[in-house]
């Protein structure tokens, strides 16, 4: 599958399938749960980040259910496959963002997306206590999210922010690398 | 290990769903019904413990069909002829499992969760045993041929029909019944009892799959892998089927 198919379907569920919901309640409800964990961890940000994680994990798994009955696609043949229906379906039809893939490692394990815009960090300035800058990532949740809806289709992969615009990086791009394929569950033909 | 769960919250709902049936229906279809229990239970008496579990089934589709027949101001249960909704999950427990004509005979609930993992196993064979077919060189198989496909390529034998993946046992027919199972990316598992007749059977589940997402995986109470109760889900489930004519 191209990823101008993976457009096509990401806009026309977009479209079509959608419920919107005020960007800034998402925004602000967002704000609010990291600002608040921030406090509920006093500032230990690495706790903070492995929150946001474990939170987007939890979503995730129940959010590929909900992407699988919307999209109606079937399984991608390869992990070049995997990232186009992530960033142009999967980032379009929850987010209305597409993410550009990119930066793949040669043996095509390992890819970034970057993002241009991210709704999540829409007025967002990071604490100024000398450390938010650089233990934070904001928007963490999103590493979470990959990696507990990938499991469910048995994929198990790390994924982690390695810029921000918040921290003054110049991109926002999160890195995403294929641990390995899940076998258990998986039809004999693609192990 | 988690039988005895399933069969506790399992029994609850049937329970809760019969007696919130009649209340759906009208004065004449009431009578019907509380006429239905009485002959049937006394049909079933024979065939409790000793009758394999489709040897039920079709029994319970017949008669049902019967009972469609005999109040033809009842358009509902002839057009939709959707009998029963079974979900199990990936591990092979049943999740989920629930009637949708007025008075259907029931398996007992243990039967159900020996069905639900039977069948399990069952599509995992049908998986299995997918004819081989050997790879000849000059063959373009896709998965074979596609450059920067990272899942190890199968060496040595292709599938028939390329491009279409192992699917397993997706319907079982007989002259009473038809049984669609439908196989989620993430192994979820949904049966579908209907009419042989029924046409559409693929919308009808993807539709369910829908509902399913949003109301039971959405749920955040709801917890993964565990028995389905979510008055929601049952709410709409009952609702769109209702509503298809």
């Amino acid at each position: 599958m191209s990823t101008t198919k993976a457009s096509r379907i990401g806009e026309e569920i977009w479209k079509t399938r959608i419920d919107k919901v005020n960007a800034e309640l998402v925004t602000l409800t967002y704000g609010t749960i990291v600002a608040q964990l921030c406090q509920d961890y006093d500032s230990d940000y690495q706790q903070v980040n492995q929150q946001l994680d474990k939170m987007g994990y939890n979503i995730g798994m129940r959010l590929i259910e909900d992407f699988l009955a919307k999209s109606g696609v079937g399984r991608c043949a390869n992990f070049r496959d995997t990232a186009d229906m992530i960033a142009k379906v999967g980032f379009k039809i929850f987010l209305n963002v597409a993410p550009t893939v990119t930066n793949w490692a040669s043996d095509n394990n390992q890819f970034s997306l970057i993002f241009d815009e991210n709704p999540l960090a829409d007025f967002v300035e990071l604490p100024d206590d000398g450390r938010a800058q650089d233990e934070l990532w904001f928007s963490n949740i999103l590493c979470g999210v990959l990696r507990g809806a990938l499991e469910m289709v048995q994929m198990q992969i790390e994924a982690h922010f390695v810029s921000d615009v918040l921290r003054g990086d110049d991109t926002t791009e999160m890195r995403v690398s294929l641990v390995r394929y899940i076998e258990d569950e998986m039809p004999p033909e693609e192990e | 290990m988690n039988t005895s769960i399933h069969h506790d919250q399992v029994g609850c709902r049937t329970a809760k769903d019969i007696n919130k049936l009649p209340t759906a229906l009208t004065r004449k279809e009431q009578a019907d019904f509380e006429h239905f229990p009485a002959t049937s239970t006394s049909t079933s008496i024979s065939s409790e413990k000793s009758t394999p579990a489709c040897c039920i089934l079709c029994s319970a589709s017949t008669l049902s069909i019967g009972h469609a027949v005999s109040t033809p101001d009842t358009p509902d249960s002839v057009a939709m002829a959707v009998f029963s909704l079974i979900i199990i999950n990936k591990a092979g427990g049943l999740i989920y499992q629930r009637e949708f004509q007025a008075g259907l005979r029931k398996l007992s609930t243990n039967d159900y969760l020996v069905l639900a993992g039977t069948f399990h196993g069952v599509h995992a064979i049908t998986r299995s045993i997918t004819p081989k077919l050997p790879l000849a060189p000059t063959t373009n198989s896709p998965a074979a041929a596609s450059p920067g496909s990272n899942t190890p390529v199968a060496s040595g034998y292709s599938y028939p029909i390329p491009g279409a993946s192992v699917s397993g046992l997706e319907y079982l027919e007989t002259d009473k019944f038809r049984l669609t199972c439908f196989q989620t990316l993430t192994g979820t598992k949904f049966l579908l009892f209907t009419d042989p007749m029924t046409g559409n059977v693929d919308t009808i589940i993807n539709k369910i799959y829908e509902l399913y997402a949003d109301y039971v995986m959405k749920n955040p109470f709801y917890q993964l892998e565990m028995p389905v109760r979510c008055e929601a889900f049952d709410r709409h489930l009952g609702a769109w089927l209702r509503g298809r004519t």
